[in-house]
């Protein structure tokens, strides 16, 4: 019997093709465990390969050096204290930063007159190295926190000003001509239009800041910490002690700082743009 | 009959003095309070320039636009990419001009709703219009416009994004509520059935610097339907505009050539 070759191209159903519901499902828990396996493998293969000796247990130490090394910190030398301390200036500077960069964001990106009024000086302090800035306001502010708060502030304003300014510059020309037509006053347009339509890009702004504002605090600290106390201070002093395993554990701390505070921003952001919805999706 | 817009010798151009191209001009014109006039003409040719100097977005170089109207925003637009607000329910965008205007949120929530109903989208009042289609985003742009019942509706290719079939049922739904609560309408369409099937006039524009060439009144009375599409007048007409249009594209086309 002839059979009769299938010759061309053929298209079937795929796995998620068939069921849709399990196979997201499915998919939804290899990812979940993905998420979580592959930092626990990271941590598994760092304690694997200091107790072997791999490498140098003195420059790398394992996990649960570092681990109980965090938990003396804690328990012996305040480390709560630092790490409190360090959150202060970190938020006080990242909010007042924030705030004031959105503020001449909006001002500047609205405003035709004062963007070209401002933004030639403002850009020529975007050049400036900000850290640099930490001699004057020392001496202008004295030796506390007010002038590391105000340094992180001027960091994180520059990352959120330039980029929330493009934001509002390049939202859709019709959005507003809509409500130009409707008769809009100034505030109903930030209000209804150029507020929601820039929150998006906002928050990405805002996620960004954090780590800039981490960074900047600790690195501050490594120039001066008040009271010589500070997340950033407890690092730094681990190179004077020659005790990696403090250095280490600092580390650990703002990396889990950065990501508690992006959490944090994202929540807030489930929440203020229920529009934005991942799984909401274009249904055309 | 009073004109409820007039343009007189009006003129516009864009860019700088030395690199000035001439959009519109000169423009002469009546449209009066209640009609429904289509604009059609080529691509480019300065017709939702003069939409635009209607809905006071952008003023003319030269002339003036005249609006006889006591209120200071007399017209609503419809625009050809939607723009209805993503971060608004549905029944917030359609209540959005009602907003604007002060209405109670109660009586425009009603208000809102009553033309959402009539576009067949009131089932969809709290949905977000990212789970929309293209077709019931326009219809709520629609209803957004005609929530506020307004004196003069200005729609800019509103159906342009929209397929075939939805287009037609569109278009039926647009003229039955015209036809129930007659308004100024300026319509602009490429599409020269569509202007014939709902306008009281179709003016054709000619090719840049954007003029109007014919003023043709269409002939069929109101209330009209769809069926009209099937008669032989209809077909002449069409013929007749087509005609227009090609000669004025072609001998625009020659001109450039020329140069």
């Amino acid at each position: 019997m002839a059979t009769e070759k299938n010759t061309g191209l053929v298209y079937t159903p795929r796995a998620s093709d068939q069921d849709p519901v399990r196979f997201n499902r499915r998919r939804r828990i290899v990812e979940t465990t993905l998420a979580i396996a592959v930092p626990i493998a990271l941590l598994v293969f760092i304690q694997v390969g200091t107790d072997l000796k791999w490498w140098n247990r003195v420059f790398y130490p394992s996990v649960t050096d570092v681990w109980r090394e965090l938990v003396r910190m804690f328990t012996e030398k305040d480390f709560g204290y630092d790490l409190w301390v360090t959150i202060k200036r970190l938020l006080l500077g990242y909010i007042f930063g924030s705030l004031l960069g959105l503020f001449f964001g909006f001002v500047l990106g609205l405003n035709r007159l004062m963007r070209k009024a401002l933004e030639p000086t403002l850009n020529a302090f975007y050049t400036i190295p900000k850290i640099a800035l930490l001699a004057p306001l020392l001496i202008a502010f004295g030796f506390y926190d007010r002038p590391v708060v105000i340094l992180i502030s001027i960091t994180v304003f520059f990352f959120v000003w330039v980029p929330t300014q493009a934001d509002v510059m390049s939202v859709q020309a019709s959005f507003r001509e809509a409500a130009t037509v409707f008769g809009v006053n100034r505030w109903q347009m930030f209000r209804h239009v150029m507020l929601p339509a820039t929150l998006p890009g906002i928050f990405v702004t805002l996620r960004v800041a954090i780590s800039v504002a981490i960074l900047t605090v600790i690195g501050v600290e490594f120039v001066f910490a008040p009271e010589a106390r500070g997340l950033g201070y407890v690092i730094n002093d681990a190179r004077g002690s020659l005790t990696a395993t403090v250095a280490w554990a600092g580390i650990f701390v703002a990396s889990i700082l950065g990501v508690t505070f992006t959490w944090i921003v994202r929540i807030a952001e489930r929440l203020l743009l229920p529009w934005n919805k991942e799984d909401q999706g274009s249904k055309d | 009959m009073s004109a409820k817009i007039s343009a007189s010798k009006v003129m516009r151009y864009f860019g700088s003095k030395d690199n000035r191209v001439h959009a519109v001009g000169e423009l002469n014109l009546d449209i009066n309070d209640g009609e429904f006039v289509c604009i059609v003409g080529p691509s480019g040719c300065g017709k939702s320039t003069f939409l635009r100097m209607v809905a006071d977005l952008i003023r003319p170089s030269e002339g003036e636009v005249r609006i006889n109207s006591n209120k200071t925003r007399p017209a609503a637009m419809v625009f050809q990419d939607y723009s209805i607000y993503p971060w608004k329910r549905v029944i917030d965008n359609a209540r959005f001009g009602l907003d604007i205007a002060g209405v109670p949120k109660k009586e425009g929530n009603e208000r809102a709703l009553k033309y959402l109903a009539k576009l067949g989208l009131a089932d969809r009042a709290r949905s977000y219009p990212t789970t929309l289609s293209g077709g019931m985003k326009q219809r709520v742009a629609i209803a957004r416009a005609l929530a506020v019942e307004p004196e003069i509706l200005l729609m800019d290719e509103p159906f342009a994004a929209v397929d075939a079939q939805l287009r037609e049922i569109l278009q039926e739904e647009l003229l039955a509520l015209w036809q129930a609560d007659r308004r100024t309408v300026l319509f602009i369409t490429h599409s020269l059935d569509e202007a014939i099937l709902l306008a009281d006039r179709v003016l054709v524009m000619s090719a840049r610097p954007g003029r109007i060439i014919a003023d043709i009144k269409v002939p069929f009375e109101r209330p009209r339907d769809p069926s009209v599409r099937s008669t032989a007048e209809f077909a002449k007409l069409e013929g007749e505009l087509r005609e227009l249009l090609r000669n004025e594209v072609n001998s625009h086309l020659a001109s450039l050539e020329a140069k």
